[in-house]
């Protein structure tokens, strides 16, 4: 059994990022890593979360993300302070696939972070982690979308089998809010 | 046991790659994503063996797209690729981490379009083979003791060596025993005595 609608998000440990700045716009540039304080982006506000297998990797890059970033207006219009995207992926991966799928807005609104060892999403439950170490890709994050209103989950799904449908899509979200 | 210049190379080493053609990569995008395949090290040997370029270069990285692998350690071998050939007879040259192959694969087509930008001509198709490839799970590295996880997962300790495909001799070995650049960079690989 996992958390459900009504339970706390976790918020530890810490998602790791680094914000876009216009100093960094370079897909090369790095800076460090800072600390994402999910308690405090929660606290009061609608936040929507949602995790992919791995930067880089087909459907994440051409379906999934794409999908929230043309419609990140409409996620604003709704109330949702921020989109939060979880991979185990380092966060240097992590900006730097933002940055290559065309995010470079110093808002930061919505931010590419690392969940350390998928152990945020490890809490959420079985289900929202994938062991692929006989892929050679370690344990990662399942694919889900979570809306957080004020801490607590009030959606929470992954896909089966790490695919992207309706489940994880930004329609699926606006429509819950 | 860390590899040491005399040894003889292990044979069955393989590693995790998707393949990047320099000349072509100036019109891939980034984000087109391919499927991995295998990269045999015995494959890369036998094709050097018997060419005029025999020598195979190994570069580890803790990490794709972090500062100093990006900034100040791949770029200088990506520019000087003809250097490496010329006089070095380096005919392969694979940089590895403990990264994923999509990872490494979107990391080294960036890498190399910045590369081109600076030197123009290694686009030409005679440069030695380039290869950025997946350690998986670190283990061709941890065999030799060299990498280690710090809490973050397993990564990979900075280093170089070369291997002389001819007799699977490793004749260069070098690690970065602190932060920077130095037993592992293009300078200590170009001033070798291979």
């Amino acid at each position: 059994m996992g958390l459900t609608n009504d339970d706390k998000f976790p918020t530890t440990p810490k998602p790791k990022y680094i914000p876009y700045s216009k100093a960094n716009d370079s897909l090369t540039a790095c800076a460090n890593p800072i600390e994402l304080d999910l308690a405090k982006e929660f606290a009061g506000k609608t936040v929507v979360i949602t995790a992919v297998p791995g930067a880089f990797t087909p459907t994440c890059t051409e379906q999934h993300i794409p999908d929230y970033l043309k419609n990140l207006e409409k996620f604003k219009a709704k109330g949702v302070s921020k989109i939060v995207v979880l991979s185990a992926n380092d966060p240097f991966v992590m900006a730097a696939w933002g940055k290559a799928l065309g995010y470079k807005d110093e808002e930061n609104y919505i931010v590419f972070a690392t969940d350390p060892l998928a152990k945020i999403s490890s809490e959420l439950g079985d289900s929202y982690v994938a062991d692929l170490s006989s892929a050679g890709f370690g344990v990662r994050t399942a694919r889900y979308a979570a809306l957080v209103v004020d801490g607590e989950i009030s959606f929470l799904e992954n896909e089966d089998s790490l695919g992207f449908t309706e489940i994880s899509s930004a329609k699926n979200l606006l429509d819950r809010i | 046991m860390s590899l040491q210049v005399g040894d003889k190379f292990p044979s069955n080493i393989e590693f995790q790659h998707i393949p990047i053609n320099v000349s072509e990569v100036e019109n891939n995008n980034v984000l087109k994503c391919e499927i991995p395949t295998l990269l045999k090290l015995d494959k890369v040997f036998e094709k050097l063996a018997d060419t005029e370029t025999p020598n195979v270069l190994i570069v580890a990285v803790p990490g794709a797209f972090t500062p100093t692998c990006t900034e100040n350690h791949i770029p200088p071998y990506l520019e000087h690729l003809s250097d490496l050939k010329a006089e070095k007879h380096i005919g392969a040259v694979i940089i590895i981490a403990t990264n994923d192959a999509f990872v490494l694969n979107a990391w080294g087509k960036l890498l190399i379009k910045d590369a081109i930008k600076n030197v123009a001509s290694i686009k030409e198709a005679n440069g030695p083979s380039v290869y950025f490839a997946s350690d998986v799970n670190g283990s061709f590295s941890k065999s030799f003791d060299l990498a280690s996880d710090k809490g973050t997962g397993i990564r990979t300790s900075r280093y170089a060596t070369v291997i002389d495909s001819k007799d699977k001799t490793v004749k260069y070995f070098g690690v970065e025993v602190e932060r920077g650049v130095k037993f592992s960079g293009l300078d200590a690989v170009l001033g070798a005595k291979l």
